[in-house]
């Protein structure tokens, strides 16, 4: 068991909304990386069939298909302080409309230069039919700071409970991490070069079909834990050698050029002490017990 | 056999495009890779002491340095334009203040294009000064390889980057070449509008790639790289740039790179020549070694 100090972390509620799907591109459609038109739907909204625990390709014309239902800041000042407060675990609670009272779960982050930013959050089934775009929600936002003990990596965008599920262990300074797969560095793509660690997500490239063939993605899944060899998603996010980051696939997979599943990080040692045992099973809907 | 190049250039439409110099700006501190905080000067402006020829690295409190003078145009249809059309290499013209009627070149884009006008011209030009871009190069194909995409190229620089045709195949001289996994902010973006950056973030990393060295206009060649319709990681494929900007201590962010040319096949081949820079090419400067 690993020992935190979570008793002294600040919980504290932020505000979103339940946001509207835009489209990457606003009129007509984006260019695949071989050159073929798309219509590319998936980033906001609600979904009423799409959740974490499902596979990231064949969803036709999707591109970055976010699970669930996407929340937004309630305006522009707001939106920082949900993206880079909210962690996964959290409880979100509507405050509006039909579905006033209902609950969910936080279960992902996405979001960087250029693109809208999200937190993802799940709801069963039977309540999402009472929701509706723009309702708010509040989430009771609590996991930054998190720390563990006799760990000198970083953890970031996990509550303190949802850290606790993963069952990890410390060996010698070394933490050892369920993950379903390793990704190397080469195969990173946009999303190199953005922001720190607690905002934003980086993608597994899922192009060109050579590609997702030689490194085996084809069954990764939507909230699946990956282990990112050499790379640092720390104050930014680029190539370290020796580093190693643990992130969640946060949203599903892309056909444009250097696109594909983001990754938001959960762990990062600069130093390379964190050490993957590959689990097929670890995705965030096990850990969090979800139910369609 | 040394075949010399054939192009469209003929079939292209040459048409004038306008930017100002623009002011730098500033919002305060930044953060480094490892927490540290910097001020990170360089973008936009003008630059009396920095040009292409120069080293990348070692400007006191650099962030993506960009050489001579930075121009975009502020409306934003207008700067659409603009970023699509001119080219690298493409001839430049000022057209208000002191400096009116003086000639450059565009060497780079970043965000905004850098230009290079003689160092008499430079001290006469004001910010907020128009500058216009005899802009030529979209649509530019080489004859007999419909598989190299050219991007962002002037059809007169294509032509002086010593690019000779050996058994059916470019022969690109280059001053260095990188593998896929050093590739930086910009990933995924397109080529035509935007650079990427050779990552300066591992020092261990950076030392062994030989990216110190780096000069503004150096051609360098980047592994396992596609940059057609966007861009991002294919096998055995290769594209071709020119470096545009300086050095970055963000994580994921280095030099940047233009990119010219682009191939799945196997179609281009480098060789490695420390003058391969387009302030040679461009008649700016004398070769560096000699």
């Amino acid at each position: 068991m690993i020992k935190t100090n979570k008793d002294k972390l600040v919980v504290q509620e932020v505000l979103g909304k339940i946001s509207h799907p835009v489209m990457i591109q606003s009129r007509g459609y984006v260019i695949t990386w071989d050159g073929k038109p798309k219509i590319g739907l998936g980033i906001g909204g609600i979904k009423y069939n799409v959740k974490v625990g499902d596979p990231i390709f064949g969803w036709p014309e999707a591109e970055y298909l976010e699970p669930g239902v996407a929340l937004e800041g309630i305006d522009d000042r707001a939106k920082g302080a949900l993206l880079n407060l909210s962690c996964v675990g959290n409880e979100v609670k509507v405050i509006s409309g039909e579905g006033k009272g209902l609950k969910g779960v936080v279960t992902g982050k996405a979001g960087y230069a250029g693109a809208p930013a999200h937190v993802l959050a799940h709801f069963s089934d039977e309540d999402l039919e009472k929701l509706a775009i723009g309702d708010r929600v509040r989430i009771k936002a609590e996991g930054v700071g998190l720390e563990i003990k006799g760990f000198e990596g970083k953890v970031f965008n996990v509550s303190p409970s949802f850290l606790e599920s993963l069952d990890l262990e410390l060996e010698d300074g070394e933490l050892i991490v369920p993950v379903v797969k390793e990704i190397p560095a080469y195969a990173m793509g946009s999303g190199v070069g953005g922001g720190a660690a607690m905002s934003g997500h980086w993608c597994i490239q899922t192009c060109p079909p050579e590609l997702v063939k030689e490194l085996g993605l084809e069954d990764l899944r939507i909230g699946d834990l990956v282990a990112c060899r050499d790379i640092l998603m720390l104050y930014g996010k680029g190539y370290y050698k020796g580093a190693i980051t643990v992130g969640i696939i946060a949203f599903g997979a892309s056909d444009r050029g250097g696109h594909g599943a983001g990754v938001f990080a959960i762990a990062v040692s600069k130093e390379g002490k964190i050490r993957p045992r590959i689990d097929p099973e670890a995705n965030v809907a096990k850990y969090l017990g979800l139910k369609r | 056999m040394r075949v010399m190049l054939k192009t469209n250039k003929d079939r292209l439409v040459k048409m004038a495009v306008m930017g100002e110099v623009v002011h730098p700006s500033s919002r305060g501190y930044t953060v480094d890779f490892e927490g540290k905080p910097r001020m990170g000067l360089g973008m936009s402006g003008i630059k009396y002491n920095v040009t292409v020829g120069d080293l990348c690295y070692g400007w006191a409190e650099e962030e993506h340095m960009e050489p001579g003078l930075s121009i975009s145009n502020r409306d934003p249809n207008e700067n659409a334009a603009l970023s699509v059309l001119a080219c690298i290499g493409n001839e430049v013209k000022v057209v208000t203040g002191e400096a009116r009627g003086a000639k450059g070149y565009i060497i780079g884009k970043h965000g905004n294009f850098m230009v290079w006008l003689r160092e008499e011209d430079q001290e006469k030009v004001n910010i907020g000064d128009k500058i216009q871009v005899k802009a030529w190069g979209v649509g530019l194909k080489i004859e007999g390889f419909d598989d190299v995409k050219v991007n962002k190229l002037s059809p007169d620089l294509l032509e002086r980057m010593g690019i000779t045709v050996e058994n059916g195949r470019l022969v690109v001289p280059v001053v260095n070449e990188f593998p896929a996994y050093i590739m930086g902010s910009g990933y995924g973006m397109w080529p035509v509008t935007i650079d990427y950056d050779i990552q300066t973030t591992c020092p261990e990393v950076y030392d062994e790639l030989g990216l110190k060295k780096l000069r503004f206009g150096d051609i360098v060649a980047l592994r396992d790289q596609l940059n057609w319709w966007g861009r991002g990681y294919y096998k055995g494929a290769i594209t071709i740039g020119v470096v545009i900007h300086g050095w970055s201590s963000h994580a994921g962010h280095g030099p940047g790179v233009t990119t010219f040319l682009s191939t799945k096949s196997d179609k281009i081949v480098t060789k490695t020549d420390p003058d391969a820079n387009i302030a040679y090419y461009l008649g700016i400067r004398k070769k560096f070694k000699k």
